[in-house]
Order: C-alpha cells, then structure tokens, then sequence
C-alpha cells in the first residue's frame, strides 16, 4: 500500500495543481463580482488542501519506503486473474455503453441486441472455467429429483459429447437468461416508464 | 412549570395530529403494496452479496421518479430499511456482509450459524433491526423538528463550518486506519462538485468547452457509478465466499420475546447509539454498528462470549446499523445534509419530487417529517413480517451465482442512469465512477465521504464565497458566534485527534473533561438529592449528609458542598485540558518537571493504560 499511496499522491498533486491553475484562471473580482466572491476562490482553497494531503501522503508513504518502485507490478498468479476478470468487467462494460446508440454501416445498434450480447458475453465468458463444475452439479440435482426426466433429457441430447456438454448447457442457459431480462429491461424502460433508449 | 407543561401537551397533541394525518394518508391498498414490494426489493438486494442499499436506492430512484411523491419516497424508505436488514442474512450464513452495515454481523452471526443455530439468529437479528428502527423512527419524530427549529438560526458560515466538520467526520469515521485517506476523498468529492456553472454568477468551471458538463455531475449517476458498477467491478475482482448449509424452519426464525427482556439495556444503548452516529453526516449504518457492538461489549457480562457467538452482540449489531437510517434522515430533513450515503441519495430523490428539506421544512412543509416516520414505522413492520415469513425464499437468492447476477445489475446500472435525464453524458459519468470508485476502493480510500462531498460542494462554495463578501474578508466573523465557534472547534479537533502524538496527549485529558462533564451534571442531581432528603430528615431527627448537622442550614450547607465540590472538578479538568499544553510547555522551556509519574514526563506520553492508539 505505501507504494500504491507514493504513486497516487502524485495523482493527487496533480489534480490539485488544475484546480489550483484553473482557479487562478476564472475571472477575478470586478464588473458584477464582488470582493471576496470570486469563482476560482473555492477551487484554490480546495486545491491547496488536496495538495497538502498529497505532500503528507508522500512523506508518510516515503517514511515506510513506497518510493521504491521496483517490483511493483509483481503480482502473483491468483491477483493477476482476479486483476484481468476486473479489467474486463470494466473494458467490457465501457465497450458495451460506447456501443449504445452508435450505428454500423448505417444500421443503428438496437438496444435489446446490444444488452442480449453483452449479458450473453458476460455470462459465457465468467462462468466457462466453473462450467462443468456447475453443469455437473444441476445434472446430479436433475437425477436426483426427477429421475425419468433426467434420462429422458439425457436421450434428447445423447448427439452431444460428454465434454462439450457443459459448455452448450452453459451457453444455452446463459442465451435465455439474456434473452428474457434484455426484453424485460427493454419493456419496462421503454412502455412502462416512457425512456426513449439509447 | 405550567407553561412549559403546556407546550410539551400542545406539542405532542399537533404531533399525534401529524402522525394521525400521515397514517390516514398511507393507509390504502396502493401504499401497502408499494410498501411490501419495495421492502421485499430491498432485503433482496441486501441479502445478495455486492448490492448495497445505496446501490439499490439510486438504481429504484431512477425506476420510481415517474411515481407520486409520496409512493416514491415511501419505497425507498422501505428499500432502505429492507436492504441495511437483509445483508444480516448474507453475514450470518456465509460469513460476508451483504451491505457494508452488516459487517459486525459477522463477527457473532456465523459463529451462531455455524453451531447450528442459524435460524435463532436470524430470528434475533430479525428482532433488533426492528426495534433498532423503531427507536430511530421515535428519535426522528421528536428530534427532527427540535432541530429543524436550531438549524433556523445557522447563517451563512455556519453552513460552511458544518460542510467542513461534515467531511472531515465522515472521512475520519468512515476510515478508521486512515483518516488522510477518508479526508482525501471527501475534498475530492467537493472538488467534483466544482464542475459546472456556479451558483453566484453563472460561471462555468472546469468544463473544459463540454456543453454537457456545464450542468454538473449529478449526484445519482455519480452514485450508481460509484456504487454500482464499481461494486459489479468488485464483485468480480474478488473471490466468492462459502455458505453454511443450513436447514432453517420457519419457528425458528420467529424472533423470541425473552431475547428483548433480556437485552433491553442493549437494545435501548444500540438504538440510541445508532441513532446519534445516523445524525452525523456522512458516517453511515456500518460505523453505528461498530460503534454499538464495541458499547455493548464492554458493558456486556459475558464478554468473552462476543465473537464466538454471542447472542447480546448479535442484537447490538443488528439494532446499532438498523437505528442508523432513521438517524441519518434526521440531518437530511432539517439541514439538507445526509447522514449517510444511502441517505444522500433520498435526499437527491426528495429534491428530484420536489421536496425541499433543509431547515425551512418545518415551516414550509411540517407535515412532510411525520410522513418519513411513518413510512419509516411500515417500512420496519413489512421488514419484520417478509423477514420471518420469507426466510426460505431468501435462502434460495443467497445462492444466485454472481456471475449470473452482475451483468444485470450492470445493465441496471446503464440504464438507471440515462433514464432521469436521458442523455449518454450521465451514462458516461456513471461509467468513470465506477472505475475510479473501483480503484479508490482497492486504496482504501472510502466512498461516503467522497459522495458527502459531492452533496455539500455546493453548500460550502456558496456559504464560502457568501460570508466572504458578507463581511468583507475579515474573517474575525467567524468567531462572533457560539454555533460557529463549536463547529471550528469540533472540526480543529477532528483533524488533531486523528494525529497520532496528539491523540495520545489530549485524548486523556478529553476523557477528564468529559467524565468532569458528567460529574458536574450528576453532581447537580445529586446535589438536589440529598438537599431534598436532608430537608425532609430534618423533620425527623437523625445524621445528615457526610455528618453535617440535620438542620435546614445544614442541608443547605451540604447542597453547596456538593455543588463546589463538583464544580471544582469540572474547572480543574478543563483548565488542564485547555491550559495543560502551555504548561508542559514551559515546563519543557524550562527543564523543569513537576510530574509526580516518570510516565508523563514527557508531553507526548500518556499515564499507562489510557489513551493507547487504537
């Protein structure tokens, strides 16, 4: 954490610097502005105290040796994938929202296609590694509550092989799960509530 | 004494009147369908690990802005009570708080679940978020109004201090560890606030030539961004938790009225404690719970108990967090200030359905404080029967897998926040904090005080400029008046108490003073005690007080005794609080040491055993 706080202080001192510039920059007192009521006053104050906090997060992160960067980007396995399942959660979710309302070679994106695909994408690629695990567990559920089904479902799909099983069971879930609540959200937005959606 | 009797009787007759009015107006099928849905909705969202009730209010906000007013804040009272009550559900069965509010559920829920005795859990924590409500709701009912009317005479620099002591409390609460970091995000927050047209002459800040931004950040897609999609972000990032398996029946989960007996001295602390660290702004149900487990433990007989499965820790738990929001109502109603972050968004919501708090409310709209106690009052008994009622159904949507969950909510999140305006900027806002608030949150940097900053910028830019010009920049106004003065002083004292030298310098001579604040008031009482006692044994004959002679003039001399004995106390304990520092100070100036113990030689060490830095 103290090299984390060493480099986000220089973050900080940043940000304090544009409100400190950009403050300084507003139009001072005269005309209609009063003495005293000038619009950068605030902005600069807050800025000299973000900058304050920043040089004391410095020094104390300095005192417990964030300063030495080497190795900081060092993460073990399981951080790295939590840190990739984090980064494309964000990347996907941002892609998803510049996607709304753009159109493609002329034809507007629709918002229900969109929103199907991105839950359908989300689910899939979230739950691939867990698929047989999970698959295995609501078939072993399957057979124990309701036996005759179970064998009859199991005929009906006996052309799929025993691995790729988990994963049609898992993108056939995920399609209808994304299926309805994209149509749900759709329904509810756009008749319900009058949005026009993006 | 009359009058005075007088106006409390005609006080608490127009309030019964209120009250009456408000029950009159929410009793119809409507309401009470609103009232089960939206609670229902929200211990939902509380159970689920990674919906918060915040997340939930902003997100039900941007479904219900279309409703009436009072329908809309009536479900979103109901979604918070529901929601801080559910994450006790997730802390006891899986060890996970499913709202920040419940994390000292943990400590003695799931060691309860674990020795099998999930369902009287449940059922406890079931009976102290109920009466923990109630005692938040009564507190609200005689407190707001008081205050609304003290809040009357706050100007313009009164508004400032109190923006200031609102963040710095709320960072210096909301991060323990670290106040800096919670100081931090609070002075973010109002910079945040700094975007757009100002407030005085119309000037655009930090738009950077956007023609969108000159409008602002608003609050709610802030908040379901910071809120939302950073904890959809979180959720991810994290590992999942294991839940106990249980089977629970119904019976047990039915909250047992020797528990409340039992309790009652827990029960009557947590709430009030819940309730008063609800009024501080932007501190939030999850301190209030903290605050609450840690009274309650040490006061408790059975202290080695707590944290192994303690039933008495449970209750303060549950009862401190579920105080907290009717608290947290109270500064949002009569000083337009939220106590917490969920209640930062009822606030955008009371704005958005034209609703004005602040402290004008009790004269423009007297009523509008008496229908939040109600709502609050259906909110808690729909709360208690969905809670016993729907213990199987809720066990079911613990086990919703994330992954299956979050992109909903994503979607919700997206969606939510172009509705109330419907314009892609908002959803753009929304996204950026998400991932900022995502990134702040792995640092340790806490989200209410950024969130408090954001609803007070406007506040503090505006009182700030205003007193400025007011009083020409002499600054020496500020100390012209005793509202100002306490908040300078509370908020210099926030800043040098969390300095750890500091803390462990004055922190014991402020327990004196405090401690000397209670002796002078309980020496008062018992002053007039024995005054009493020994005027009435005068009659009879027999010793006095301390062997003072039994007569009229002896009573009255013990009186007096008592009174400067006290009194006495109370001076010493504060002069060396205030003139403690100046006097180690010569003391160190000249090298001389008139401390009787080697461990308060110097200024910044303590006597043993007070004032450790926790």
């Amino acid at each position: 954490m103290p090299r984390a706080d060493f480099i986000t202080s220089f973050v900080l001192l940043a940000i304090a610097a544009m409100l400190v510039g950009e403050g300084l920059l507003l139009p001072g007192a005269g005309g209609l502005i009063m003495k005293g009521g000038e619009p950068g006053r605030v902005p600069v104050f807050l800025g000299l105290c973000i900058a304050a906090m920043a040089i004391v997060l410095i020094v104390r992160s300095i005192s417990q040796n964030g300063h030495r960067l080497r190795g900081v980007l060092g993460f073990d396995s399981e951080r790295k994938s939590a840190l990739m399942r984090a980064l494309a959660v964000a990347g996907g979710g941002t892609f998803y929202v510049a996607l709304l309302g753009h159109n493609v070679s002329g034809a507007d994106l629709d918002y229900v296609v969109l929103t199907f695909a991105f839950i359908l994408v989300f689910i899939v690629v979230a739950d691939w590694k867990r698929a047989p695990e999970i698959a295995g567990r609501r078939w072993q559920t399957l057979e124990r509550r309701a036996p005759a089904t179970a064998a009859r479902f199991f005929g009906g799909i006996s052309f799929i092989s025993a691995a790729r099983a988990p994963y049609v069971w898992l993108f056939v879930t995920a399609t209808i799960q994304a299926a309805i609540l994209a149509i749900i959200i759709a329904y509810v937005f756009e008749k319900q509530f009058f949005v026009r959606l993006p | 004494m009359f009058g005075f009797l007088y106006d409390i009787g005609s006080y608490l007759i127009q309030t019964a009147g209120y009250v009456a009015t408000a029950f009159g107006k929410f009793s119809n099928l409507e309401a009470v369908v609103y009232v089960a849905g939206a609670t229902l909705l929200g211990i939902v969202i509380g159970v689920l690990p990674g919906l918060t009730a915040t997340m939930g209010l902003a997100l039900l906000t941007t479904l219900t802005y279309r409703l009436e007013p009072n329908i809309a804040l009536l479900s979103l009272m109901c979604l918070y009570v529901g929601a801080i009550y559910g994450g006790s559900r997730t802390a006891i069965l899986l060890n996970i708080p499913g709202t920040p509010a419940n994390a000292a559920t943990t400590l003695d829920g799931y060691p309860l679940a674990r020795m099998g005795r999930a369902g009287p859990a449940m059922g406890t924590a079931t009976t102290g978020s109920f009466l923990g409500t109630m005692i938040g709701m009564l507190a609200l009912a005689l407190i707001a109004p008081k205050l609304a009317d003290y809040a009357l005479e706050f100007q313009t620099h009164e508004f400032l201090w109190l923006a200031i002591f609102g963040v710095l409390i709320s960072g210096q609460l909301t991060a323990m560890e670290d106040p800096l970091k919670g100081w931090i995000a609070g002075f973010l927050g109002l910079s945040v606030a700094m975007i757009g047209q100002e407030g005085l002459y119309m000037t655009d800040r930090f738009t950077f030539g956007f023609t969108e931004m000159q409008g602002g950040i608003g609050l709610l897609p802030a908040m379901v961004g910071a809120f939302g999609f950073s904890e959809v972000i979180s959720v991810m990032y994290n590992r999942r938790a294991e839940m106990v398996r249980v089977k629970v029946r119904l019976l047990d989960v039915i909250p047992d009225p020797r528990e409340i007996l039992c309790y009652w001295r827990t029960i009557g602390r947590s709430g009030l404690i819940g309730t008063l660290i609800g009024i501080i702004p932007g501190v939030g149900e999850d301190i209030g719970a903290w605050v609450s487990y840690a009274a309650a433990r040490r006061a408790s007989k059975e202290k080695e108990l707590y944290g192994k499965g303690s039933v008495e820790g449970l209750m303060a738990a549950e009862t401190g967090n579920s105080a907290a929001p009717p608290g947290a109502i109270i500064p949002v109603l009569t000083l337009g200030i939220p106590g917490s972050a969920p209640a930062a968004i009822v606030l955008a919501a009371m704005v958005l359905h034209g609703v004005k708090p602040g402290p004008m409310i009790m004269i423009d709209t007297p009523s509008f404080v008496y229908e939040v106690v109600v709502m609050l009052f259906f909110a808690a008994v729909a709360m208690l029967i969905l809670g016993i009622l729907l213990t199987p159904l809720l066990l079911k949507v613990l086990a919703i897998p994330r992954e299956r969950l979050m992109p909903v909510v994503f979607i919700l999140c997206v969606i939510g926040s172009y509705a109330i305006q419907q314009r892609m900027f908002d959803v753009w806002v929304m996204v950026a904090f998400g991932i900022i608030g995502f990134v702040l949150r792995e640092m340790k940097y806490p989200m209410a005080p950024l969130v408090l900053g954001i609803v007070l910028g406007d506040i503090f830019d505006k009182s700030f400029r205003r007193s400025w010009v007011i009083h020409d920049g002499d600054f020496m106004f500020y100390f012209t008046r005793p509202i100002s003065v306490v908040l300078m002083i509370l908020c210099v004292g926030t800043i040098v108490m969390s300095i750890g030298p500091c803390r462990r310098y004055i922190g014991p001579k402020i327990q004196g003073a405090m401690s000397a604040t209670v002796g002078l008031v309980t020496g008062f009482v018992r002053a007039h005690f024995v005054l009493i006692v020994m005027l009435v044994a005068s009659r009879r004959g027999g010793s006095g007080y301390k062997g003072a002679e039994i007569s009229p003039a002896g009573a009255i001399s013990a009186y007096f005794g008592i009174l400067a004995e006290t009194v006495f106390a109370f001076v010493r304990a504060y002069c060396e609080l205030l003139l403690g520092p100046f006097v180690d100070l010569a003391r160190l100036a000249t090298g001389t040491n008139g401390s009787k113990s080697p461990s308060t030689d110097r200024p910044g060490s303590a006597p043993a055993g007070r004032g450790e830095d926790r």
